[in-house]
């Protein structure tokens, strides 16, 4: 049978999109290979939200194109972002490439893998596929295969696809279509399928996952959900990522403080705090508001972990609204921050905008920002010196076979800091997924430095 | 440290390294910094003194 190699580019939306793919094959029989001199089939499942996503994405296509040429692969398969948005142009302009997989053509990979008949390439849909299909149709269930390509204790659950919402500055939407959420009931079910194969962390996603049930009539839907995750026997931490602001609820907060598996930590997306970049972003709000609504999360959720990115750059923003950005970041003091230069991306909305802000300009902005929340960073992890907190603990740390790796509630995965271990009981062997309590010794900037106490 | 154990630690399909860029666009400084701190709870005295030896 034929051997598959497969690399996943871009956010955890497209890492579960990779997982499902990867699922269908094994499940068929195929022998998926991370090295991809071995393989007989190439998969890149690409990124195109930005414009660096984007170049990552071309060039590996084009390395893996080489490799088909001088290896051992006989067929290179694109799936993904980029597919959606230069279709017509990838088969062109990359003839070594032999099949396409569009974001909702995700099963259609098994025939991508081996074609039946004369023809090599899919089918091409056309361009106004998704202005003109009101609901785009794929999104995986609990019976869909996956094969986990994250450790074995942590896992994510994509809750819904697409998003209704109107940012001007997303492209997003146009690929994966309107926002539908997965049944109540699947979801629950794969959460209780993970748990039972070692799964201890559960990550939602979603584009919007605050907007979870809208669309199945469900009320403060995701609140609902993840009071029923918090039962899941087995699942240790659960957190949900990509909040929406004015659709984070008292009931949600609520139910997040209430219950010791749910991580005390929201991620959500700001995106600016100026009140006319925010209007022509069309996402409305301001740094007042946002004031507020921190306070509140802040009151409702003792010690909980925040994480916000934004965009710097915007068409139209002046000193004055960067000032105010900063001034809200001052004040906010954020344990997490990002920050994305704004990239134009000719089928966004604010591609049309005018008022541009030279490349130079967002660079500086980018630096100046990250300047400033260093100290704030820096002052959050110094706060927990001497604390003793749960711990995941993950394995020897990705720097040095010498030290183990662990995180806290406070850090989701891959996005956020880690904890370097340097000492254990001598009594209690570690292991790694498992959990225990650490003892924090030493707080940088991102990363901290503990000891763990006890071992479960 | 004493005996560990790695059963829980590799994932199902360890897709190839290049994956982990993921939120490199925008996260913040710093990754990685607490490496130097923790090998100084390691090894609080330095295996060999680099510096003495350049200014000897």
């Amino acid at each position: 049978m034929k051997k598959v190699g497969f690399i996943s580019l871009g956010c955890p939306k497209n890492l579960v999109d990779s997982e499902v793919m990867m699922g269908l094959l094994q499940q068929n029989g195929y022998t998926l290979t991370p090295q991809a001199e071995e393989a007989d089939v190439l998969v890149v499942n690409t990124c195109s939200f930005i414009e660096s996503a984007r170049q990552e994405s071309i060039d590996t296509i084009i390395e893996m194109a080489e490799l088909k040429k001088s290896g051992k692969a006989q067929r290179l398969i694109v799936a993904g972002c980029m597919v959606e948005r230069y279709r017509a142009e990838i088969q062109s302009e990359i003839p070594e490439v032999d099949a396409l997989v569009g974001l909702n053509e995700l099963e259609r990979i098994l025939g991508a893998v081996t074609p039946r008949g004369s023809s090599p390439l899919l089918p091409v849909l056309p361009a106004d596929f998704f202005d003109s299909t009101p609901t785009a149709p794929y999104l995986y269930d609990h019976l869909t295969p996956r094969l986990l390509a994250t450790p074995k204790y942590s896992a994510y659950i994509k809750i819904a696809e697409g998003c209704d919402l109107p940012c001007t500055f997303c492209i997003i939407p146009t690929f994966r279509g309107k926002f539908r959420s997965r049944r109540f009931e699947s979801v629950i079910a794969e959460a209780e399928r993970l748990a039972a194969s070692g799964v201890r962390e559960i990550t939602l996603i979603g584009q919007t996952t605050t907007s979870y049930g809208e669309d199945l009539g469900l009320k403060d839907g995701l609140a609902q959900l993840l009071e029923r995750l918090a039962a899941v026997e087995g699942l240790s931490w659960v957190r949900t990522l990509y909040c929406y602001p004015n659709r984070v609820t008292p009931r949600l907060l609520e139910t997040i403080a209430a219950h010791p598996r749910l991580c005390k930590y929201i991620d959500m997306p700001l995106q600016h705090a100026s009140a006319a970049v925010l209007k022509r972003m069309k996402r409305g709000g301001s740094g007042d508001i946002f004031l507020k609504l921190l306070e509140r999360i802040r009151a409702t959720i003792p010690g909980v972990s925040l994480r916000t990115t934004f965009i710097v750059g915007f068409p139209g923003e002046t000193e004055s609204d960067f000032e105010t950005l900063c001034d809200f970041v001052r004040e906010a003091k954020f344990d997490w921050l990002g920050t994305f230069p704004y990239s134009d991306e000719d089928r966004s909305q604010s591609h049309q905008l005018d008022a541009k802000v030279p490349a130079a300009v967002i660079r500086q902005r980018q630096r100046t920002l990250m300047a400033l929340q260093k100290p704030i960073s820096r002052a959050r992890r110094r706060a927990m010196l001497g604390q003793r907190l749960p711990i995941l603990i993950e394995g020897p740390a990705t720097e040095s076979d010498l030290l183990w790796q662990g995180r806290l509630a406070s850090q989701a995965p891959d996005i956020d800091g880690k904890v370097l271990l340097t000492e254990f009981p001598d009594d209690q062997p570690l292991a790694a997924g498992s959990f225990g309590t650490v003892e924090i010794t030493g707080a940088q900037d991102y990363d901290l430095v503990g000891r763990v106490v006890e071992n479960s | 440290m004493v005996g560990y154990s790695l059963g829980s630690f590799q994932p199902t399909f360890k897709l190839p390294d290049r994956t982990k860029h993921l939120h490199e666009a925008c996260e913040m400084d710093g990754r990685g910094d607490a490496l130097e701190p923790a090998f100084q709870t390691l090894f609080p005295e330095p295996l060999v003194d680099w510096g003495a030896r350049i200014t000897s």
